[in-house]
């Protein structure tokens, strides 16, 4: 039976100009094969490479599209025409609701349509919903950024309302990370948010980590922070790290390679030497700027702009107002990143935030790298 | 610059379609012959996310089959309702289906929900090279 087949222009210069030609075949499925045969280049027009009929191809049987038909099953009958046409498709890069919203980064030399493209393919793993990780999340969130994932156990506290802007008083008793979840998507509902009700440890890290492009560490523990830079760098993912103390702050970002927290401290402090971390008291505003800078550092490293705190640690002193910035070096000792490490796999270091301190102990902690 | 004339009230119906289709993108086919835009066919956008996505409805694409028997080149059309009408990477990827066939182009980003000034271009693209025609409204 023969049946008349339509060429689309795109596809002419296989068949040598002809826009119809005759095949004999009693199904799509048998006429496709044909003219696969009889014109070299028409199978990959057609076909993927598991041989199934691509997407972006229609045929019709008359009039009618070959998928409310019967798919290539569809019978042919002598006088059919049947015609094939390339899909007319395309779209713009944001949605006229993007453009409104992005719109101060669109016009911004260094971010444009193409950096807003990489904040919204982003996926950024915040570890804690407290006093670092609600501005820092806020920020990402606002400036667009695809993917969060946030890793917490906790629930919301009276207590945590003063510094932790992610959590409102009506959250009171809520998982962290639905709390933080509602509360990005009423800013942002383009923010896809991966909870994970979880204490970070070595059962989990890795298989955490490896899901995100970043990681940006908000914890307020020695057991995770160093499970945290630990994981990063042992994946090769950049870690960027903030910390708080009573009234001082200090932001850093390490890239494997640059040095990592072990660098600067290769183990924990004794158990019992930390002030609990219920104790210790944060001016309330101070979170805020930390974690809004350590989500500064996320952003750029994602754009690929400007001068990273790769290897620079950012004091910042609140009463002060001063900001310092320390040389960091990664070093060649460095039980992680040195060139010899001890430790390759990850290590679980007792909870000990939340241990009562002696008193003889108290004055060392100011010689403790600042945690929360 | 090569150029490409059409019709004021084919111009105008195209802004319109793409007024009333707003914020979703609205397509549509043409209908070419001697430089010439003489046939105008709107067409349903079939895409599930039309916000940032057109495709055009497999059963309005047959128009391109009537339009080839008339003697007509085929060439298409599209809306940005947001940004400018210069075709995106998504739809320079998908030209590639049709290369070398007019791409009309209309922008509302500064058409103020019709008080303002739409934007009218027109285009062909051969893989990535994109060429602007010089579009005469007449
Ligand atoms: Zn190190």
């Amino acid at each position: 039976m023969s049946v008349t087949v339509y060429i689309p222009t795109p596809f002419r210069a296989l068949t040598g100009g002809q826009a119809r030609v005759e095949i004999d075949a009693i199904n799509v499925s048998g006429l496709l094969g044909d003219l696969e045969t009889r014109y070299p280049g028409m199978r990959d027009r057609l076909r993927d490479d598991a041989g199934s009929l691509h997407k972006f191809i229609n045929v019709y049987v008359n009039s009618d599209e070959i998928s409310d038909l019967e798919g290539e099953a569809t019978s042919l009958k002598g006088g059919d025409d049947v015609s094939i046409i390339p899909a007319v498709a395309g779209g713009d890069i944001f949605t006229p609701g993007q453009i409104q919203r992005y719109s101060r980064h669109l016009l911004l030399d260094g971010v444009g349509p193409s950096g807003q493209r990489k904040l919204m393919e982003a996926r950024v793993l915040l570890i804690g919903a407290g006093g670092l990780g609600s501005p820092a999340a806020l920020y990402l969130a606002a400036a667009g950024v695809g993917t969060m994932g946030i890793v917490d156990f906790d629930t919301v506290d009276f207590s945590n309302l003063q510094r932790q802007i992610l959590h409102f008083t009506d959250d009171v008793g809520k998982l962290k990370v639905e709390s933080a979840a509602e509360t990005i998507h009423a800013m942002n509902p383009n923010i896809k948010v991966e909870a994970h009700n979880a204490i970070l440890d070595s059962s989990n890290a890795f298989e955490l980590f490896e899901k995100y492009d970043y990681v940006l560490n908000g914890v307020d523990n020695f057991p995770a922070r160093y499970l945290a830079n630990d994981a990063a760098y042992l994946l090769g993912k950049t870690l960027i790290d903030g910390g708080i103390n009573q009234f001082e702050g200090q932001v850093t970002v390490y890239k494997p390679g640059h040095g990592c927290y072990r660098c600067l401290f290769p183990a924990p402090p004794p158990p019992g030497s930390v002030p609990s971390c219920a104790e210790a008291g944060v001016l309330g505003v101070l979170p805020g700027i930390v974690g809004s800078m350590q989500a500064l550092e996320t952003i750029k490293q994602i754009l690929g702009i400007g001068e990273p705190l790769i290897g620079r640690l950012l004091l910042f002193d609140a009463l002060s107002m001063e900001f310092r910035t320390l040389k960091l070096r990664r070093d060649k000792q460095c039980p992680v990143c040195g060139d010899n490490p001890t430790i390759t796999e990850l290590i679980d270091y007792h909870e000990f935030c939340g241990a009562p301190i002696p008193h003889e102990l108290a004055e060392q902690r100011d010689r403790v790298p600042a945690t929360h | 610059m090569s150029t490409i004339s059409i019709s004021r009230s084919d111009a105008d119906a195209v802004i319109e379609h793409a007024r009333k289709g707003a914020p979703d993108e609205v397509c549509g086919l043409v209908g070419v012959r001697d430089g010439r835009i003489c046939r105008l066919t709107p067409a349903r956008n079939a895409s599930p996310t039309p916000r940032n996505r057109f495709e055009i409805d497999s059963r309005d694409l047959v128009q391109v089959i009537r339009d080839e028997r008339d003697g007509l080149d085929v060439g298409f059309y599209h809306s940005h309702p947001a940004s400018r009408a210069y075709p995106s990477a998504t739809d320079i990827h998908f030209a590639a289906l049709w290369p070398g066939a007019l791409q009309l182009m209309v922008s509302l980003r500064n058409d103020r929900g019709g008080k303002g000034v739409p934007e009218l271009h027109a285009y062909r693209i051969n893989g990535d090279r994109v060429e602007e025609l010089r579009l005469i409204v007449e």
